[in-house]
This record gives C-alpha cells, structure tokens and sequence, in this order.
C-alpha cells in the first residue's frame, strides 16, 4: 500500500541509516590510530517493494550489516614479514652485543696482548739474563691469559642471558595463543553473524604480535574462528585449532623463526665464538708449553687459562735465547694446527674470529633492513585496505549530512502535504 | 591505491628514522677519523687491519732488535779497534826489544807491556748497557779472569751467539730448545771472546791475552827466543782480529740495509692500515651535507604534509 504514510516511513527509515551511517564514521575517525583496527563500512540494502499503481514501488534501505575492510591474503603475508624483520632485528642485536664483548682491533684486546708477549720475548732474547725482561716477559703472559679468560668470561655472561630471554619470550608467545583460543571462543558464542568486529580486531592484534615471535600461518573458519599454525623443524604443526583447543610451545619445539628463533640462532652463534676462543686458548697453551718447553701456560681452555709466575726461573741465559728464537718463530708459523682443524698463524685466528663475528653480525644487519622495509611495504598495503583514511571519512561524513537533509526536507514536505489532506477534509 | 592515515605516518617515522641513522654513522666515522667501528662494518677489511697491525707491531720489534744490534756491533767494532792497536803496541815493543842493551831496559819494557795487558784484559771485559759483550749469552758474567802471576786465563762466558729477529720467518721446526741454528730471520750480533781472543773455554790454548802475558815473562826473563815467539803470536793475534773486526762490519751494514727497507715496508703497511680504517674525510663529510640536505626536506614535507588533509581544510 502506497501512501504519504510510505513515504514518512521510508523517510525516517533513512534518517535512522544515515545516523548509523554517521555513527560508523565516527567510530571509523575515533579508532584511526588504534592497533589492529580496521575500517567498518555500515552495508545497505534496499527494502523489498511493494505492488502499486503502475508497478513497484520502493520502500527505501536498511543498514543490514557493519562489515570490517580484511585481506586475509595481505594480512598474511605481513604476519610473514613480521616473523622474519623479528628474527633478525633480535639475532643482530644481540650478536652486536657479543661483538662489542669480544671486540679486538689488533691493537688491543687479546691481539694486542699476544703481541705483547712476543714482544716481550724479543726483548728478552737481547738479554736473556736481564731480570726486567725478563719480568716483562713474566706480565705479558699474565696479560695474554687474563685477556682472554676476560673475552672468554664476558662472552659467557652473555651467553647465560639469552635462556632467560627465550623462556619470556616462549611464555609471552603462550600467552598470546590462549588468548586466540579464547577469542575463538568468545567470537563463536556471539555469532559469527552478529559480526564481533572488535572481537576480530583483538584477535588480529593478538596474531600480528605472536607473529613477531614464531612463524605462524592462519586459515579462518566458516563459523569465523581461525586455526594457527606454525613451523616446528620444518614440519607445519597446529596451535591453536578454532574455538576448542590450543597447544602451548616450549624452547626446545624446534621453532626456527621470529624473536624465538633469532634468539636461539644467537644463542648457538655464541657459544660457536665461545668455542673458537676456547680453541685458541687450549692451542696456544699446548704451542707456546712445547716451543718453549716450559710450562708457561696452565687450566684447561679459555675459561681457566692461567700464566705461570716462575717459569724462567732456573733456565741458563743461553737456554733462554734459544726459547726466545723458537718464540718468535712461533709468532711467524703460519703452519699452527688448532683444535678445530683450521691451520693458521696465533694471530690470523683471532683476526678470522672477528671476521666470523663480524660476517655474522653484517648478515644479521642487511637482512634486518631488507625486512624491515619489506614490512613497511606490507603494513602500508595492510594499511591501504585496512586502515582509516580522514578524507575519505570527511567526504563520507559530508554525503551522509546531505542525505540526512534531504531525507528532512522529505519528511517537511510529507508533514505540509499531510496538512493539506487533513485541511481539504475540515 | 588507497592512503591512508597510519600508513603515512609509518612511512615518515621509518624515513625519518633512517635518515638520521645515516647521518650518525656519518658523524661518528667523522669524529672518531675510523670508518671501521666495529668488525661488521666491514669484516674482511677488520681481520686484515687487525692483521697489518700487528705486522708493523713486529716490524717495530725488529728495528728495535736492530737498533740494539747496530748499538752492540759499535761497541764491538771500537773495542776491537782497541785491542788491535793494543797488539799492534805490544808487537812493536817486542820488536824493540831485540835493540835492548840491559835488564833494566827490559824490565822496563816488561813494565810496559803489562800496562798493556791490564788494557786488553779491560777491552774483553768491555760492556754494553750493562752486558759484558765477549761472554756469549751469559752477558751478566765479566768474559775474562786473570791470574797476572801464572798467566792462567779463565773465560767465563759461553759459546752462544745472542740472536735477534730482525726479519720474520722461521728457523726450523718449532721444537723444544736443542739445538742453536741461526736463520729464519734471526741475526747474530756477537763476538764470543773466543772468536775474538782465540784459545779455548777452558782457558788451555793461546789467546791474545796468555800471548802478551808470554811476552811480558820473556821480556822480563831477558828471554829472546821468547820474545821472536810472541812477536809470531802477537802477528797472528792481530791477523785474527782484523778479521774479526770485517765480520763485525759485514753484519753492521746488513743490519743497516735491514732498517732501511724495514722502514720502506712500515711506511706501506701503515699505509695499507690507513686506507682499511681511516675515514675518507672529505668523502665522509660530502655525504654528510647530502644526508642533512635530505633529512631537512624530509622534515619540510613532514610538517607540509601535517596540514594536507580534509578535516584540517574544512575547519578553516
């Protein structure tokens, strides 16, 4: 039934939309800078006709749903971005720690103090009888080994840090799975269709921040949960499977990816650097002992390599030069077996452990600006689907005012037509 | 495509961000003249650098080592000198010898040639910084004793040679101290006083110094087939000398062509080091200027771009 009635009708049907309309954008403006939001758009449709003279007649719209802007594919690929700048912005700057511990520019730190003592021991050989060389000789030793179990010691205090930083880290990345599960849960009692916008919000907040500490992959549900996935020793396994269950991660899950991994890649790339002092250590003791054949040094590897304080005591003057002719040969053998395997000179060992740290370190760097701008790239097409744009509200907010006008302007002039029936009939 | 809100102030702080990032790294190689901060600035240039360090640390070792050697062989060289004017005295008092005409003629020349003997034993005693230069390696002992009543001369050094490194290499394999080979870079600067005054350790034998003691005995015995005796040992004493005093000057002018091409090699490697470490300064400063050029203009389109927007127009 057509009438004046329909038209005030369709009228206030519209004012209504037009302020949920309004209403949305403002929600749209308010949460502009919010985490993990994304830009609602309140969906019209038009109302079913109704038969009148000449045909059908409309009888407006209603707002039927307020749908998010998602690109699971997108969102994806950033999750995978994320995973890897992760990964490497911990790996390098915990290896830049390392480096700075176990910093030697040749001139100092343990380089410095081998050099010394094969300094001392050329001085000794132009006096061997000299009890100040020889005291020379004594120091520099002293130096060497405290030089290196210092190295050594302070590589091992890093090293003891990184469990503590992977337990929090393993926990954190529990946490956030439990809570997944639990908006899940929460998403599947309120309905998928009644559209838990900011339940989903949360819930992709929550996968972007744990997809900074593991690898994870998501598939979404017809009844709107997601399952969560992960990569444990190059094997897909399931954490977080809809609404019903989650699977807590442990740091010896095999997870190569993220924060996580970062850390237990640094983790194993210190103790590396630790074993390749520790070698340069048992092989300096084992060479400059036989050289010399004293007993110069003593301990067992980098953490314990101690210098005698009394090891020339008793040698003849000529014993002594011909220790320091085999010391300083010992400085030019290029031929020095370490335990490793490696055949080099005492100090291209230690000019190779940089280099190692330091490969190391420059690798962790590029990547992590490579991932770094491949994950502002993703974020801005994230954010390009995503995410709100002022203008757009602006215009949008400036359409519905006009709308809402002239839907008044019909309900006056519905009212002044009204009249005019009401009049005729008086 | 669509911008919108977030992404244009990520994109801003991350280029703002790495802007000046840029510009401290570039100050920081400024200030501090390195480029090389740290090894992952540049890893093979770090182990090299560290490397050429520590080569010019035992090149320095080796001038010093020279330096001492040059010191050692001068010292050597003019106590040599000395003795061999020394023998050159007692011969030509011996030959005058034959001319005397009385004991107390002779007893003078004795006289004379014990002031002589005092001498040379004073020349084998003779020190450098402290060392007794004649003793071998056991330059801490005073090389030679004398009983001026029997004659006996007792050396007290060894037979070692002290040697320096004054180039690298390697003398033979690297095994406990047994043996005593020079090379490798090693050069021997001394004289044992064997060498120099002939004889042997144990004192038996005939060195310079029992010869002029001989010829003080003969001369004041009146003994003159003694004397003809010590003017043949004296001859050849001083013979033994000068060829001492040629081996002496041989290695001098090694050790001297030695520094001067190790100062040619510091100088390289120094240069090598530079160019691995130091900062490019006028480079480094061009960069500079460019990189505050283009973090002002990023901060200009910043500020520019804050007013740029619909909400911010529409208000007026």
């Amino acid at each position: 039934m057509a009438g004046l009635a329909l038209t005030l009708n369709t009228a206030e049907n519209c004012l209504l939309n037009t302020q949920a309309e309004i209403s949305t954008s403002s929600n749209n403006i308010a949460n502009a800078n919010t985490a993990g939001y994304a830009e609602e758009t309140a969906v019209q449709t038009q109302d079913p006709s109704v038969w009148s003279t000449g045909g059908w007649l409309g009888t407006g719209a209603s707002v039927t749903s307020i749908s998010e802007a998602r690109n699971n594919y997108i969102e994806q690929q950033l999750m995978d971005a994320n995973t890897s700048a992760s990964y490497y912005t911990n790996l390098s700057s915990e290896l830049t720690t390392v480096q700075t511990m176990a910093s030697d520019s040749g001139s100092n730190g343990i380089s410095g103090a081998l050099g010394s003592f094969f300094d001392s021991w050329s001085t000794l050989a132009q006096d061997p009888s000299d009890p100040s060389a020889q005291q020379t000789v004594y120091s520099a030793a002293q130096s060497l080994a405290s030089a290196i179990q210092s190295t050594y010691s302070q590589l091992n205090q890093a090293a003891t840090q990184i469990p503590t930083q992977i337990t929090d880290t393993v926990n954190q990345a529990n946490t956030l799975i439990q809570q997944i599960q639990q908006l899940n849960q929460s998403i599947v009692s309120t309905g998928v269709n009644s559209q838990p916008n900011n339940l989903i919000d949360q819930r992709y907040q929550a996968m972007d921040q744990l997809s900074q500490l593991i690898p994870v992959s998501f598939v979404t549900n017809a009844n709107g949960t997601v399952d969560v996935n992960t990569v444990e020793s190059g094997a897909s396994v399931n954490l977080v499977s809809g609404a019903t269950s989650y699977t807590p991660i442990t740091s010896t899950s095999g997870i190569t990816g993220g924060e996580l991994g970062g850390l237990l890649q640094a983790q194993t790339n210190v103790s590396g650097y630790m074993g390749q002092f520790d070698d340069f250590a048992q092989t300096l003791e084992s060479q400059v002992n036989s050289a010399s054949g004293l007993t110069i040094f003593s301990g067992s590897g980098a953490s314990s390599i101690t210098a005698s304080s009394t090891f020339l005591t008793g040698q003849s003057a000529s014993s002594l030069s011909t220790i320091a002719q085999n010391m300083s040969s010992l400085q030019d053998s290029t031929s020095v077996t370490f335990t490793d395997g490696t055949t080099s000179s005492l100090q291209q060992y230690l000019s190779s452990i940089q280099n190692t740290i330091g490969s190391d370190v420059q690798s962790a760097n590029n990547n992590q600006t490579y991932y770094d701008a491949l994950q502002t790239q993703l974020q801005n097409q994230q954010q390009s689907v995503s995410g709100v744009s002022l203008d757009q509200e602006m215009v949008d907010v400036i359409q519905f005012q006009q709308i809402y006008q002239a839907a008044a302007k019909v309900v006056e002039t519905t009212q002044t037509l009204m009249n005019t029936v009401i009049n005729m009939v008086q | 495509m669509r911008v919108t809100l977030g992404m244009s102030t990520d994109e801003t702080l991350q280029n703002l961000n790495n802007q000046q990032e840029q510009i401290d790294t570039l100050s920081q190689e400024i200030s501090s003249g390195v480029s090389l901060i740290a090894p992952s600035d540049n890893p093979e240039s770090w182990s090299q650098a560290m490397n050429t360090t520590q080569n010019i640390r035992e090149y320095n070792s080796f001038v010093s080592n020279i330096n001492f050697g040059t010191g050692w062989g001068q010292a050597t060289e003019s106590a040599l000198n000395q003795l061999s004017s020394l023998v050159t005295q007692a011969k030509s008092v011996a030959e005058s010898a034959g001319s005397a005409e009385g004991s107390a003629e002779s007893t003078t020349l004795a006289s004379q040639v014990g002031g002589i003997l005092s001498q040379a034993l004073n020349i084998a005693n003779t020190q450098y910084n402290g060392q007794y230069i004649f003793s071998g390696t056991a330059t801490d002992t005073q090389a030679y004793t004398m009983d001026t009543s029997t004659g006996a001369v007792t050396y007290n050094g060894n037979l070692d040679y002290i040697k320096i490194k004054t180039a690298t290499g390697i003398s033979s394999a690297i095994t406990p101290p047994t043996s005593s080979e020079a090379g490798g870079g090693m050069t021997s600067v001394n004289l044992t006083g064997q060498d120099v005054l002939g004889g042997s350790t144990s004192g038996g034998g005939s060195n310079v110094l029992n010869d002029i003691w001989n010829l003080q005995q003969a001369l004041a015995n009146n003994n003159s087939s003694g004397v003809n005796t010590a003017i043949t040992a004296l001859g050849n004493d001083f013979n033994q000398i000068n060829t001492q005093l040629g081996s002496i000057g041989t290695t001098l002018s090694g050790l001297t062509s030695q520094q001067t091409a190790l100062s040619t090699v510091i100088t390289n490697e120094q240069g090598v080091l530079s160019n691995y470490q130091d900062t490019d300064v006028a480079s480094a400063t061009v960069s500079m200027s460019k990189a505050q050029a283009v973090y002002q203009a990023a901060l200009e389109v910043t500020s520019t771009l804050d007013n740029m927007n619909l909400p911010s127009i529409l208000s007026g």
